[in-house]
């Protein structure tokens, strides 16, 4: 649905469409006639695209034919495939796709974020690994955990700062009770006092050694993520390391060459996955993909690219 | 990818290091020597090699009869200079 706003401030709605699940529109009644106008804001119809005079979306990296269900080009990443030219896997209903090059589920996606997210917030104040046990080695999960690591570390630096403030704070009470009391009179005014200081401190501590925790638990659970991100993606740091041609993509290389590998060693604590690519994935032309895990915690130890052997 | 080598005093400098095809070689020796020192040598983090562990390699080679291997030179040469080494993983 398209809509402008009137200068009287009211919606207008200025085109409306029904698809078929696969995108072709939907004709409707002659009253509501579906507007078609080139180079309009109007022509971004299905899943948000713009609908081009060829009668294909375009999403970017490929067209795509809602009339055929298919579409025009070959995948972008057709190694990873078996059908390179289908639609969402032929599940239009569940999955999209946000720029011709892979399916997307949205709302699994942001159910993944948010466990990820919570999870790992858990596991920072538990000092659990919760986060392993139910990883689903998505993108969106590995996102809400990285996120939840942070937020936790931020949390417990700011509970470490109230809990001082309170013991402070509880500390000046209790001094100051003291001297009502000795001044004669003042046990019944200072007594009172000095609890209420006690249960501050009290407070104060336990928030310290609780933000201490968090801070402890998330800096650990973020040291992995650095490992790889210090010496393979950092073009300033180890100079002498295999780097990454595409950082962003370095999340989508593990995923993918942990769940399909070409070859799998085990070494002890640790799995070793590997990969190769039909692309170049490294900045010294390196096309072969590694990714070491440990076994007992499920978390990846580095990745890097490697030349082919 | 390898496994660099540099000294501790001297972090500038690479003195040495071991490309992942050459390092199979030596897959057997760390493997013992991991046994004794509670894997030391993880060749996907950073350590530090001493006199002692250093002493122990040079041990492990000899036995092997890799005398002829730069390593095996390289590590005498650290021995005897009494260095410490730095050992920089994947």
């Amino acid at each position: 649905m398209s809509y402008k706003k009137e200068a009287n401030g009211e919606l207008d709605i200025t085109d409306s469409n029904d698809f078929y699940p696969f995108g072709m529109n939907f004709v409707r009644d002659a009253e509501e006639n579906a507007y078609f106008g080139t180079g309009s804001y109007t022509n971004y119809k299905y899943n948000g695209k713009e609908l081009q005079e060829t009668g294909m979306y375009d999403y970017g990296w490929r067209q795509y034919m809602p009339d055929a269900a298919r579409w025009m080009q070959l995948d972008p990443l057709v190694e990873d495939t078996e059908d390179p030219y289908a639609y969402v896997f032929n599940n239009p209903i569940k999955l999209t796709d946000p720029d011709g090059r892979a399916p997307e589920d949205g709302i699994e996606e942001c159910c993944s974020n948010l466990k990820g997210f919570t999870l790992s917030m858990v596991d920072n104040v538990t000092g659990g690994n919760l986060t392993q046990k139910y990883n689903d080695g998505s993108a969106a999960y590995n996102d809400g955990v990285l996120t939840g690591n942070a937020t936790s570390f931020i949390a417990g630096g700011l509970l470490m700062v109230t809990g001082c403030g309170d013991i402070g704070t509880g500390s000046t009470g209790l001094i100051a009770s003291g001297g009502v009391s000795s001044t004669g009179g003042g046990v019944v005014v200072g007594g009172p006092g000095a609890v209420l200081s006690g249960g501050l401190i009290l407070s104060g501590t336990l928030k310290m050694g609780l933000g201490g925790v968090m801070m402890y638990n998330s800096s650990q659970n973020l040291k992995n993520t650095k490992h790889t991100d210090n010496r393979h993606v950092d073009r300033t740091k180890y100079p002498e390391k295999s780097k990454y041609s595409k950082p962003a993509q370095k999340e989508k290389l593990q995923q993918r060459t942990v769940k399909n590998p070409d070859k799998v060693t085990e070494q002890g604590k640790r799995t070793k996955y590997e990969k190769t690519f039909k692309r170049v994935i490294g900045t010294k032309g390196e096309t072969s993909h590694r990714v070491i895990v440990d076994k007992k915690k499920g978390k990846i130890v580095t990745s890097f690219p490697q030349k082919a052997n | 990818m390898s496994v660099n080598f540099l000294d501790i005093d001297n972090k500038s400098q690479i003195l040495f290091n071991i490309s992942d095809s050459e390092f199979s070689k030596f897959e057997n020796i760390i493997k013992i020597f991991n046994k004794k020192y509670d894997n030391l040598f993880d060749i996907y983090g950073d350590f530090r090699l001493y006199q002692n562990h250093i002493n122990y390699l040079i041990e492990l080679l000899e036995q092997q009869n890799v005398k002829e291997d730069l390593f095996y030179r390289f590590l005498l040469m650290a021995n005897n200079n009494n260095k410490t080494l730095l050992v920089i993983g994947n």
